[in-house]
């Protein structure tokens, strides 16, 4: 016989399971949209303040930069003249390497047509000067008074005018990349960011592996991974980027190999690849000016 | 109308003023210590508003953040001004240097961890230049609510002294 007091428990039951299930799919539905409106909106938000106050940070370091000019302005004439023959000197080393390079660029593209190999990306440098900076991250991160109103895109390699070893000429190495851009600023994650990682090749050897920015506490270095167990590194080498990733252009200077000591090879049997510690040319704390290899647009 | 402006309008110049610091390698709550006084005189809604306002600019352009986390820090600060109105029943403003010398460490925890990539490496770094922070703004905060209470009597707008009178 069926027992009547016990359909109306049951449709209760029922009622009550239904009510849960789209109270759950109402609040995940409400959450989702929250989310939605959220990154909208941040990213509104991101855009809109970095470019609302760029004029106003931009007008502090114009300001700075017009003081400097003129304190010095108020150096002997004779010093002044003497750093102005080194410029037109080094301006004119630059002028006659800048007239072979771009010989050499030309007949690259005539001997890639007639071997029949599609054109190569060429970059643009951008000059930029750094913007504004927190002492949280003041080795990590700055951001640049440069956007993407001048091409500038999430990626670009950034860098900085340094010496190289011995070499009393001055020469570009990599000091970051770019993380994020807005109308009138970039942000760029320097090589000791947690953010920054980058294709690098050691000369020579033609081995690459993956530079990773890793803080030190006791010295700044980046880290080298994936490097293959047969390539052979050496302290105080130089690697450079290349083109693996098509953002940067090949043969960038990077850093130098610092301290490598090759592992024996009992415990090179349980490794895949091997690592090693990269120190930047320049510390990224007293950088100020810096350029933007921007990828020229076909 | 005129209270939305008014915030709008100090919490830009307190917003530049911290950036133009931060360039230099001070750090200096500004920011914090407005929004201290909004929350008092004006209320937590108003509170609220500036918090928005100075996170933005301060973490996407000043730490270049993906996400404004200085508002948790700024709801502390929030909390921490909530707690003085209803709590403390001193109404001397030289007291106010104690919360003046706390929202610094408010902010300075959260900033920490929440922007350096190496929290213990930036904690021994930043350390000696966080008590000269605490000192001075134990300072300014009783300077600036006599200044804007200044200014707010002339624009008849709330004043800090006056919160907690109008909570009675």
């Amino acid at each position: 016989m069926i027992d009547l007091n016990r359909r109306p428990a049951r449709k209760k039951r029922d009622f009550f399971s239904l009510q849960i299930l789209l109270w759950g799919i109402g609040i995940c539905f409400f959450l989702l949209l929250c989310f939605g409106i959220y990154s909208m909106l941040r990213r509104s938000m991101e855009r809109l303040t970095m470019d609302y106050y760029y004029p106003f940070l931009k007008i502090a370091r114009v300001t700075e930069n017009s003081i400097a000019d003129k304190v010095l302005l108020m150096q002997k004439k004779t010093t002044l003249v003497k750093a102005l023959r080194i410029l037109q000197n080094d301006n004119t080393i630059l002028a006659a390497e800048r007239t072979v390079v771009n010989d050499l660029k030309k007949e690259n593209a005539e001997l890639r047509a007639l071997l029949g190999l599609g054109r190569k990306g060429t970059f643009s440098p951008i000059f930029a000067e750094v913007l504004s900076r927190d002492s949280m991250t003041w080795q990590e991160q700055f951001i640049i008074d440069k956007g993407s109103r001048h091409g500038i895109e999430p990626g670009n390699p950034v860098v900085v005018t340094t010496h190289i070893g011995n070499n009393a000429f001055p020469a570009v190495a990599v000091i970051g990349k770019v993380k994020s851009v807005s109308g009138h600023t970039a942000v760029v994650s320097t090589i000791l960011s947690q953010d920054f990682k980058m294709s690098v090749s050691l000369p020579g050897s033609n081995s690459s592996g993956i530079l990773e920015g890793a803080r030190k506490i006791t010295d700044m270095r980046a880290i080298l991974r994936f490097l293959p167990l047969q390539s052979t590194p050496a302290s105080g080498q130089i690697v450079y980027t290349n083109s693996f990733s098509g953002n940067s252009p090949p043969g960038l200077p990077v850093g130098t190999i610092t301290d490598y000591t090759r592992p024996s090879a009992v415990s090179r049997n349980d490794q895949i690849y091997i690592e090693t510690l990269i120190r930047p040319f320049e510390s990224p704390a007293e950088v100020r000016f810096v350029a933007v290899f921007v990828k020229d647009r076909k | 109308m005129i209270k939305t402006v008014y915030i709008f309008l100090i919490t830009f110049f307190s917003v530049l003023a911290e950036l133009l610091f931060r360039n230099i390698g001070l750090f200096f709550p500004f920011c914090g210590l407005f929004i201290f006084y909004v929350t008092t005189a004006f209320g937590v809604r108003y509170g609220f508003l500036a918090a928005f306002l100075a996170a933005c600019p301060l973490d996407f352009l000043g730490n270049g953040a993906a996400h404004p986390w200085s508002m948790i820090s700024f709801s502390a600060v929030i909390g921490l001004s909530c707690f003085w109105l209803h709590r403390v029943e001193s109404e001397s403003l030289f007291l106010h240097s104690l919360p003046g010398a706390a929202v610094p460490g408010i902010i300075w925890i959260f900033s920490l961890l929440f922007f350096s990539e190496s929290p213990g490496m930036v904690f021994l770094d930043h350390f000696p230049s966080f008590l000269p922070a605490c000192f001075f703004s134990a300072l300014f905060l009783p300077l600036e609510i006599y200044f804007f209470d200044t200014l707010n009597e002339r624009l008849s707008l709330p004043l800090y002294t006056n919160a907690k009178l109008d909570l009675k």
